[in-house]
Order: C-alpha cells, then sequence, then structure tokens
C-alpha cells in the first residue's frame, strides 16, 4: 500500500511550479527539473498525464513550457495524485467491478471506507495549501 | 498504492475460521471456500501462526484453529504484520528537503494517521458482525 515515485513527484514538481510561479506564466520543465531534483524526461511524462487530465496545459515553441489550467485552490493534491497513479483504492479489488466474490466478501465494505477516507483527505488539500505553507516555511528561512 | 495479497488473503483467513467456530478447519478447505491457491495460503499461515494468530492442531484430523478471539485482533495490527506497514508513503532515505517536508506533512502524515487511526479502530469481529454475506 504506496504511493509510487510518480505521485510523490509530480507533487514536488507541482508544489514547486506553484512557488515559483506566482503569475501563472508559462514555466519550462528544465527550470521545474533544476529546482525540484527531477529528470526532465520523467517531468515529460508526468506533464503530459496531468495535461491529459487538465491540471496543467502546455505551449509550445521556444519559451514554451506548461502552466496551470485553474488557479491553485482550486486543484486538488487528489486530482494530482489520481492524474499519474491512478485510482488510489488501497486494494486492487475496489477497482475490478466485476469481482466474482463481490456479493460475499466480508472485506471488501472495510476497504472501501479506507478508499473512502484516502480520496475525502487529499481532496480536501488544495495544491495553494501546500505552496502558501511551503512559501511561509522558505521565508521562515529555516527548515523548522 | 495497494495492499499487497498478503494482507488481503490473511485478513480473509482470519475470518474463515471465526466463521467455523471452535471447529479445526483444514487449509486446503479454507484455500477452496476463500478461492485462492493453498500453497500460498501455507506462507500466510506460517506467518499468523509465528505470531500466534492461529493455532496448528497436528494429526489425521488436524487444521488450525483461531488462537484470539476475533473481538482482540485489531485490523490494523494484523495488517502490519503481514504487510510490514501500513504506511502509504515510506519514509525518505537521506536527508528531507524542506519541499519533501512540507508535502509529507500537509498530505502523507495526515493520510497515513487517518488510515492508522481507521484500521487500529476496528477489530475482525466488527467486520463479521456489519457483514451477513457468508
Amino acid at each position: 500500500m504506496r504511493l509510487s515515485t510518480k505521485g510523490r513527484y509530480a507533487l514536488e514538481a507541482l508544489v514547486l511550479m506553484g512557488y515559483l510561479n506566482i503569475k501563472n506564466k508559462t514555466m519550462s520543465l528544465k527550470r521545474i527539473s533544476l529546482e525540484a531534483n527531477i529528470s526532465e524526461g520523467y517531468l515529460e511524462q508526468l506533464f503530459s498525464m496531468l495535461k491529459k487530465e487538465s491540471i496543467v496545459a502546455s505551449k509550445k515553441g521556444k519559451n514554451g513550457g506548461y502552466r496551470f489550467v485553474k488557479p491553485m485552490d482550486e486543484i486538488m493534491v487528489g486530482d494530482i495524485l489520481r492524474a499519474v497513479e491512478g485510482s488510489l483504492s488501497p486494494v486492487k479489488c475496489l477497482d475490478n467491478e466485476f469481482c466474482n466474490r463481490k456479493q460475499k466478501c466480508i472485506t471488501r465494505s472495510t476497504w472501501q471506507v479506507a478508499y473512502d477516507k484516502i480520496n475525502m483527505i487529499v481532496d480536501n488539500i488544495s495544491l495553494k495549501k501546500v505552496v502558501d505553507n511551503y512559501y511561509a516555511r522558505i521565508n521562515a528561512g529555516s527548515s523548522i | 498504492m495497494k495492499l499487497s495479497t498478503r494482507g488481503r488473503y490473511g485478513l480473509r483467513m482470519l475470518i474463515d475460521l471465526s466463521m467455523q467456530k471452535e471447529n479445526i478447519v483444514t487449509l486446503s478447505s479454507i484455500a477452496h471456500r476463500q478461492d485462492v491457491s493453498p500453497n500460498y495460503l501455507e506462507q500466510v499461515a506460517r506467518d499468523l501462526k509465528r505470531a500466534r494468530y492461529i493455532r496448528s492442531i497436528k494429526g489425521p484430523h488436524g487444521g488450525y484453529v483461531l488462537a484470539i478471539q476475533p473481538q482482540d485482533i485489531k485490523i490494523g495490527n494484523l495488517l502490519r504484520l503481514l504487510e510490514g506497514d501500513i504506511r502509504l508513503t515510506d519514509k525518505y532515505l537521506g536527508e528531507e528537503s524542506i519541499l519533501q517536508q512540507c508535502i509529507r506533512e500537509n498530505v502523507y502524515d495526515v493520510l497515513n494517521k487517518s488510515i492508522a487511526e481507521f484500521f487500529d479502530s476496528i477489530t475482525l469481529n466488527d467486520l463479521i458482525l456489519t457483514n451477513h454475506k457468508y
């Protein structure tokens, strides 16, 4: 039951992008790559998934890169994680509507409650909240 | 972000055993009812036995019985035994950056705490009582 590096790197990249890019101009992956210390090739994969879910939009060309599609307080951590991880269900059974044990499975409803809790938490944390908190930490000038 | 078959099958094995009350149950009958491989279930049973959740009875009519009352088995502890832990994220190797620390405290710690509290709040008995689908 683990979040993969995809989810973790996507969050790190977007929090950093939000922090560096308050005016939401197009930002190159090279810049994010340098600041977040994540390879540009890996970021390309992540951002194409984020683009597909309309979290970021891309601009081609010399000054190309990515920007957020929505204001950061409307982008939820859950949207970001699901865009790159797929379903956040704690067991694969819940992703399978056609499990033939579904009707008699005693554990399914417990997994479902855990799944609902996970989604509820990440759907209540906005990217803006994390970016603001990062901003406060950086400006406090300490690693707390 | 998934629990492995180990955690899921182990839990189902204990549910199955608790449904059979005090009877001695063979591994193959559990495997059959639960539709899982007997060989794999045997590995899980070994872990459960070592942690004293179940006892094995030797002999021609041997098998397994539950060694702890279902109301005393916390799902959280059981999953920690079988899965290692029930965290959604690993601890960072090496030094954590301010960015990573910020995300951990705002997201991962909240998730891990909530999931641990949930699984620690339910027992095997709760699971059985809230489900009558067997």
